[in-house]
């Protein structure tokens, strides 16, 4: 809480002083959050040639948006919102789904033991080797987050690596937290039977 | 112990937070290799997403987007305050060394005409400045 009740006397203070046309003080902003516009970025849209264009439509946006910034919410998130829709906008006009095929499917919360019976049982055998299979397990996760729908993606980032809490994924997205928690759900299973699916392969 | 397996909300719960609801859970979870081996499936998916790197732009983004933001100028032009300064000193000189020249113009003239001459020529000074100013104002935005 102290950080976050800093983080917002300092963003109060850069956005003072844009407002008083010291412009240098909107690069320290960027230089701020790039990180996460980034992780935005590149999960919703991809490594794209566009990407360039995307990253400074969405810093622009907010340069213009910030004489009307109100500090209702912290400086990154309402960044990190302008970034979402701005790539939401993108996925549009380029008629990408953000869901793809997932609406709807993978969504129930089953046991799965018809599916992969034996895989569990070998894997908890596997937990001395942590070690050994960590970096196998992270180029495996990492392809499989890739296959995941843009909006998985992204949220399994925005709350397993930035740790944004629920609320902020909330603003940032505009979807309901029972949405929130039930595409992460579904986005942690998928991954969950990826790898399993991996390690059959390899054991067979 | 219960012979019922953990539901997945359960099992990606405790992964995430280390908590289970009940003993029943957590004995069953102890006992169980079904259960064990799909917790253990879920903590390596979680550390391998912790484990990824962030992206990070290949450009230098502040860079670009300064080139794009106009630079803002001051509200008050401390050079054009100076420039009017000067010039009302030098019309006030002028008007005072030339007061015997401007007594004699208006000698003829009423009180009344005098005053609605010097407000008209007043008037006119303010509107022709204004409009000299937007116009100043619309050609620099335009070059921005």
């Amino acid at each position: 809480m102290a950080l976050l009740k800093a983080d917002s006397a300092e963003d109060r203070y850069l956005v003072n002083l844009v407002l008083k046309g010291d412009n240098s003080a909107f690069a320290t902003i960027i230089r701020n959050t790039e990180r996460l516009v980034a992780q935005i970025v590149f999960k919703m849209i991809g490594n794209t040639d566009d990407m360039k264009d995307l990253a400074q439509d969405i810093y622009l946006k907010a340069y213009k948006g910030l004489p009307s910034f109100r500090f209702r919410a912290v400086l990154s998130t309402w960044i990190a919102q302008i970034a979402y829709n701005t790539c939401l906008n993108y996925l549009e006009k380029k008629k990408y789904a953000l869901l793809g095929d997932w609406e709807g499917t993978a969504g129930d919360d089953t046991e799965e033991t018809d599916h992969i019976p034996n895989t569990p049982v070998a894997l908890a055998d596997k937990e001395a080797d942590q070690s050994v299979l960590q970096k196998q397990r992270t180029v495996i996760i990492h392809q499989a987050i890739e296959t995941l729908p843009p909006l998985y993606k992204t949220l399994i980032t925005l709350y397993h690596n930035e740790e944004l809490s629920y609320g902020e994924i909330t603003s940032i997205t505009g979807l309901p937290i029972g949405t929130v928690k039930n595409y992460l759900f579904r986005a942690r299973k998928a991954l969950k039977e990826q790898l399993l699916k991996q390690y059959t392969k390899e054991e067979l | 112990m219960t012979s019922i397996h953990l539901n997945e909300h359960t099992i990606q719960q405790y992964v995430i937070t280390g908590v289970l609801a009940g003993e029943e859970q957590k004995q069953h979870l102890l006992h169980c290799n079904y259960c064990r081996g799909r917790a253990t499936a879920y903590k390596e998916v979680l550390a391998g997403i912790e484990g990824q790197s962030a992206p990070s732009f290949d450009f230098d983004l502040p860079a670009l987007v300064m080139q794009k933001i106009p630079a803002k100028k001051p509200a008050i032009s401390w050079r054009a305050v100076l420039v009017i300064a000067g010039l009302l000193v030098v019309m006030s000189l002028v008007t005072y060394n030339l007061r015997g020249v401007f007594g004699a113009v208006f000698k003829g003239l009423s009180l009344m005409t005098s005053s609605l001459i010097f407000i008209a020529v007043i008037s006119v000074m303010i509107f022709q400045l204004v409009d000299m100013f937007n116009k100043y104002h619309q050609q620099t935005n335009a070059l921005d």
